[in-house]
Formats: C-alpha cells, structure tokens, sequence
C-alpha cells in the first residue's frame, strides 16, 4: 500500500514537473478565419471619427472604458453582469436537490472587449473588435472563455455602421 | 523547549524573508539569459507599424488587450486561449532596428519556455512581413 502510494506520489510529481508550454502562441489553423469574423472594414479617412462612434456604442451596450490610445487606434472595456438565466439556475438546484449533491450553477461574469482600428488597403479603416468573458458560479470558481458567436460580431459591427452615422450627423 | 521554539519561529521568519524576496526579485535565470530568448529584433524604423503589428498579433493568438502605452511602447495583454498574461515592449534601437521584448506568465508562474517566445515572434514576424533576428 506504501509502495502504490509512493509511485502515485512520484508520478504526480514527475506530470506536474513536465507540463508542456511548446505549443504556446503557435497560430492555429482558424486564425484568418477569426479574424475575419472580428473584423469589418469602414469607407472613412477618418480614424478618429470612428474611434470616437466606436466608445458611443460600447457605451450604449454598457461598457466601461478601461484605457484608449488614439496612436494605436485602441479602445479597451468591460461590464459586470450577472451570469446564466433564473430558469438555468432553477433546474440546477431541482437536479442536485433530486441527485443529493450540491448545486454549481454561474453567479456572475466580466466581459472585456478590445477594439482596434487599423487603416486598410482600400483607404478606409478597420475595426477588429474580440469579446472574452470570466465567469465566476457560486462556489466561487472562475473560468474564461473567448467569445465566438458569429452572430454577436454581426450585430456588434451592424450598431456601430449605425453609430458611425448617428455620431457624424452628431446625434 | 522554548528555546526550540524560538528557533523555530526564527528559522521561518527567516525564510519568509527569503521566499518573498525570490518571489519578488527571483528569478531562475540571469537577465541576459531571459532577454535573450524573450527579445528578437526587426529591420525597421517604423515603431508605430511595429507596435500596431503586436497588437494585431497579439489578437490572432486571442489575447484581449488591457492596456496599451505608445509613449512608452508597451502593450499588455490577457491570452484567453492559453490563460496567460504577456507585456510587450517595443524600442527603437538605432536608426534601421527595433527591438520587440515579451515576458508572460502563466497562473501563477513566470513563462521560461524559450519555444513559446519563438512562436510568439514568428507570429508577429508574419504579421510584419520581416525577418526577427536573435538579439546579440
């Protein structure tokens, strides 16, 4: 029994002594593909002007700006908001009550965005923008996730051609 | 007996001291070693391409960006793919050749995998279109 534990022991060392970070920031496969998703292209001269149309709207989705730095055309923000709906929350706590164990359900979550302009070869602008989020559940464990639903970029770059126009007829 | 104690209170006050200080100033390598690996050097005087060209790097590996300095040529970031942070710094070294420098951490450990650097520098050398040549 010694011996079994000895080696559980000595392997657990030797796994955690050979984690490997060879296939760090390696670009994978899906990197145009992403980026792509998270870009859209802007008929303006005008960085500025579309910076500026870029904070109205985060500020219209309810973010707060954390930094900005006109020269590299970046704007970086984050909101607080509460994660996972009441039903999910509801049923977790009926199938751990009915199971006997206890319930892990998402309590709250941080999204963070980060928008940048860079000038394009058609002589316009484009904004690549990327959502991430960390979500904490009630045991106060957290996780990280990237967001990658199409459909949010979509509509995401569809409020902001929106705030482009709002912003430059100063609505 | 309370002298035992007494050594032993002292004997891990002690290396208290000594642990915060590694975690604070330690490092496992010398400085010439990190830079070495953590550094690559382009054939460029365009600072502002080169930074824009980290940022965009930096998005392709899906880090979001927390804070970007173009004065100062920093730019940090939260790697959400490989739950890591990374600082990079970009100067102008003389007139034809800028220096990009990163250093990450991952958890609560500081990145000492030279192949992870090199991958990172590939990936901006792509993005610039040029050649990284290891910093003498």
């Amino acid at each position: 029994m010694k011996k079994i534990f000895v080696l559980c022991l000595l392997a657990v060392f030797m796994a955690s002594g050979c984690v490997s970070y060879k296939h760090y920031y390696k670009l994978d496969d899906q990197y145009l593909a992403r980026r792509q998703l998270e870009t859209r292209a802007y008929e303006t001269q005008d960085e500025e002007a579309l910076l500026v149309a870029s904070a109205q709207v985060l500020q219209d989705l309810g973010f707060t700006l954390d930094e900005s730095e006109i020269k590299l055309g970046l704007i970086t923000a984050n909101k607080d908001r509460e994660a996972g709906s009441t039903g999910q929350k509801i049923g977790m706590i009926f199938l751990s009550a009915l199971s006997g164990t206890q319930a892990v359900y998402d309590v709250s979550q941080k999204i963070y965005v980060t928008l940048v302009s860079t000038k394009n070869h058609n002589n316009g602008y484009n904004v690549r923008i990327e959502f991430a989020r960390m979500i904490w559940n009630n045991m106060n464990q957290v996780r990280i996730e990237k967001i990658q639903d199409e459909e949010i970029y979509k509509d995401f770059f569809d409020k902001l051609s929106q705030s482009v126009f709002l912003t430059a007829n100063n609505i | 007996m309370k002298k035992f104690l007494l050594t032993v209170i002292v004997v891990l006050s002690l290396s208290a001291c000594s642990s915060t200080h590694r975690d604070v100033l330690g490092t496992s390598q010398t400085q010439v070693q990190m830079r070495n690996y953590q550094s690559r050097s382009f054939d460029t005087n365009d600072r502002t391409l080169v930074l824009r060209a980290v940022v965009s790097t930096m998005q392709d590996l899906g880090f979001i960006i927390d804070r970007a300095d173009e004065r100062l040529g920093t730019i940090s970031g939260t790697s959400y793919t490989h739950a890591s942070k990374m600082t990079v710094s970009v100067r102008v070294i003389n007139k034809n050749q800028i220096v990009v420098r990163a250093n990450a951490q991952v958890g609560l450990k500081p990145l000492e995998e030279p192949i992870a650097y090199q991958n990172f520098f590939n990936a901006l050398g792509q993005s610039l279109f040029l050649e990284a040549h290891e910093v003498e």
